[in-house]
């Protein structure tokens, strides 16, 4: 169980601790690095349980000890885990964010396009200009004026011709007429259509946006959840009554509150200082 | 594990005490908090420059590397220097001033975010700030902090790493920054103005003065001052046999190697001279019977620490002048200042973190 539970150690150990380079740790002024092997973790593991129990005046019989000295062993390693863990969710949560917010920027500038494109549909009037005539549409004009012009000319003698060439050009105009509120009636259908799209797309980007943003928000908040790293204390410490230098550094102590008191009513005598808004100076 | 959470809705602070530690220097703050958390930025802040580039960064604001990184793209601020705040003197120009100003809180801020502080915890935080910083400046600092923790101090830079490394008595401490050297006399009690020194020798000099010892050897070279931040942060020495350090200078256009050995020694050296200075003045005002105990105990941190052989050069120059000297280097520069500021932030007792909130 000990040996298992060392490997794990070891094991999390080489798995989640931070590389740094040689060179870094120069850089950064580091002259000579602590190295602590996983067997004097363990038994500064087992220090510690030993002086917090003495330090509550508990004295427990050697197989308690071993046995709370592996229990504190245990809870090392889940909360080297659980850190670790916490680094990852964090890394995924900021990427998630990222992708995002690169996300909310291509909506927004799609939903742009949309917007000016419906600006444009609606302020357009459908004109003969706009509609296109195709094969079809002339084929099947032309079949219904030869059509008409057949029906015309039926029974009709030649000192007529007059007459009836008034009234083929009557009959061509009609049925032109005819056909361009055919065309034109079907060039605004198509721009309706293509408005009710435009419309419709908007207000689907609209909701997109919404959503992304409401995403993005409980993202940025769920990062601010992150607990963060607890301290060594769970309550103000104060100077050590052992320390051989403990009256000298009482002393010392004191004189920095005193200056710091001063400070603090000098400070609320002297004026607001340049600069005292919390906005990034510009 | 789960936070609770008061009538107001406010997350209550009853889990715990986060204790910070922060070292607020010309060119880096470092922080060192009781949750093992220990991290160090540049001290430079960016804003985006406009909505082109708000909209790429993705970010309103941008502290240490990442806004080195950006700096094209962003107004730039370097808001300390010389150990203050840019314009706090009232020299200046006033809109620069207030930009500085709101630049230096922002580091602050974000300083203390790196943490990462749970929100049931109290925060409380010691911040090491430069020893002549002016009441403008401390309270923008305590201001941007206040926002962020439930209680704060400040102390001088060079009395936290004394602090830190339990050297309280006949010691002197030299904090070399970027902006400013400050030597501090440490005697048991906390130091008064009379213990406290400030020269600008410090990283900032030997930057420029390396620049125009380059500029010197190759007149149409193509140097910036990060540039030369960068040589001088891989190759400081000011021992006098060093590895050649070649370095490759645009030359109308064209790659050129070009050797810095000399200047970088000669740029760095330049910090010995007013450092033992100091030293001196400090020595000789002290009770004759307990002098050789400071030369013998002579403390460098800081960034500037890191210079290659500077601790022996020092040494040397004060054999040389005082007769006799002993000098050390604090083994972790970067958060020498950070540490004692942690540690100061845990002796505290209770009452006084209550009385400043």
């Amino acid at each position: 169980m000990i040996l298992g539970l060392a490997n794990s150690l070891f094991r999390l150990f080489r798995e989640h601790s931070d590389v740094v380079s040689v060179d870094k740790l120069k850089k950064d002024g580091v002259r000579s690095v602590t190295v602590l092997d996983w067997s004097r973790i363990d038994q500064l593991i087992a220090k510690a349980v030993d002086e917090a129990l003495k330090k509550r005046g508990v004295e427990l019989p050697a197989d308690a000890l071993q046995s709370v000295n592996q229990q504190a062993r245990e809870a090392f390693a889940r909360l080297l885990e659980q850190r670790d863990l916490w680094r990852d969710s964090a890394q995924t949560l900021e990427q998630q964010k990222n992708e995002l917010e690169a996300n909310l920027n291509r909506l927004v500038v799609e939903l742009d396009t949309a917007r000016s494109q419906l600006t444009r549909e609606k302020s357009h009037r459908v004109t003969v200009a706009d509609v296109a005539v195709g094969r079809a549409q002339m084929d099947s004009f032309a079949l219904r004026l030869k059509d008409g012009l057949v029906e015309l000319f039926k029974g009709s003698s030649a000192d007529a011709s007059p007459e009836l060439a008034r009234a083929a050009a009557e009959l061509a105009e009609h049925l032109l007429a005819d056909e361009k509120a055919r065309a034109l009636a079907a060039a605004k259908q198509e721009q309706d259509a293509r408005i009710d799209l435009l419309e419709r797309r908007i207000a689907k980007l609209n909701g997109m946006l919404a959503s992304s943003d409401q995403l993005v928000e409980r993202l940025k908040a769920a990062k601010s959840l992150d607990p963060g790293i607890e301290s060594e204390f769970r309550e103000v410490q104060g100077l050590n009554t052992a320390d051989a230098n403990a009256g000298a550094k009482r002393g010392l102590l004191e004189q920095i509150f005193k200056l710091n008191v001063e400070l603090r009513e000098a400070i609320g005598k002297d004026s607001p200082p340049a600069g005292g808004s919390a906005a990034a100076p510009r | 594990m789960a936070e609770t959470v008061g009538e107001d809705g406010t997350a209550r602070k009853d889990h715990g005490v986060l204790y910070i530690g922060m070292d607020l220097g010309t060119s880096r703050t470092s922080i060192a908090c009781s949750n093992g958390v220990r991290e160090t930025v540049a001290s430079v802040v960016g804003y985006p420059k406009d909505v082109v580039a708000r909209k790429l960064l993705k970010k309103d604001l941008l502290v240490g590397q990442e806004a080195f990184d950006n700096r094209p793209a962003l107004d730039f601020y370097r808001p300390l220097a010389h150990g203050v705040i840019k314009g706090s003197d009232g020299k200046g120009d006033a809109e620069d001033a207030k930009r500085n100003l709101q630049a230096a809180r922002d580091l602050v801020r974000t300083a203390i975010g790196l943490a990462k502080p749970r929100k049931d915890e109290l925060l409380y935080c010691v911040i090491g700030a430069p020893a002549q910083a002016s009441i403008h400046n401390q309270r923008a600092i305590i201001e941007a902090a206040r926002e962020i923790v439930d209680s704060v101090m400040l102390c001088s830079e060079p009395f936290s790493v004394a602090y830190g490394l339990d050297r309280l008595t006949d010691v002197l401490v030299v904090d070399i920054g970027a902006g400013t050297t400050d030597l501090c006399r440490m005697r048991g009690t906390m130091p008064a103005a009379e213990d406290q020194l400030t020269n600008t020798f410090a990283g900032d000099h030997i930057d420029q003065t390396l620049l125009e010892q380059i500029k010197a050897k190759c007149p149409d070279g193509q140097v910036t001052p990060n540039m030369v931040r960068q040589w001088k942060e891989r190759w400081a020495s000011v021992r006098d046999t060093i590895e050649p350090i070649r370095v490759q200078i645009p030359v109308r256009g064209a790659p050129t190697e070009v050797d810095i050995t000399d200047a970088m020694r000669t740029a760095c050296r330049t910090l010995v001279g007013p450092i033992v200075d100091g030293l001196q003045e400090l020595i000789s005002t002290f009770d004759p019977e307990f002098q050789d105990r400071l030369k013998n105990n002579v403390l460098i941190g800081g960034g500037g620490s890191q210079i290659d052989g500077l601790s022996d050069v020092v040494e040397r120059e004060m054999r040389r002048r005082l007769g006799t000297g002993r000098v050390t280097s604090v083994e972790e520069p970067i958060y020498a200042g950070a540490n004692g500021a942690l540690k100061i932030a845990h002796d505290m007792p209770a009452e006084y973190w209550e009385k400043v909130r």
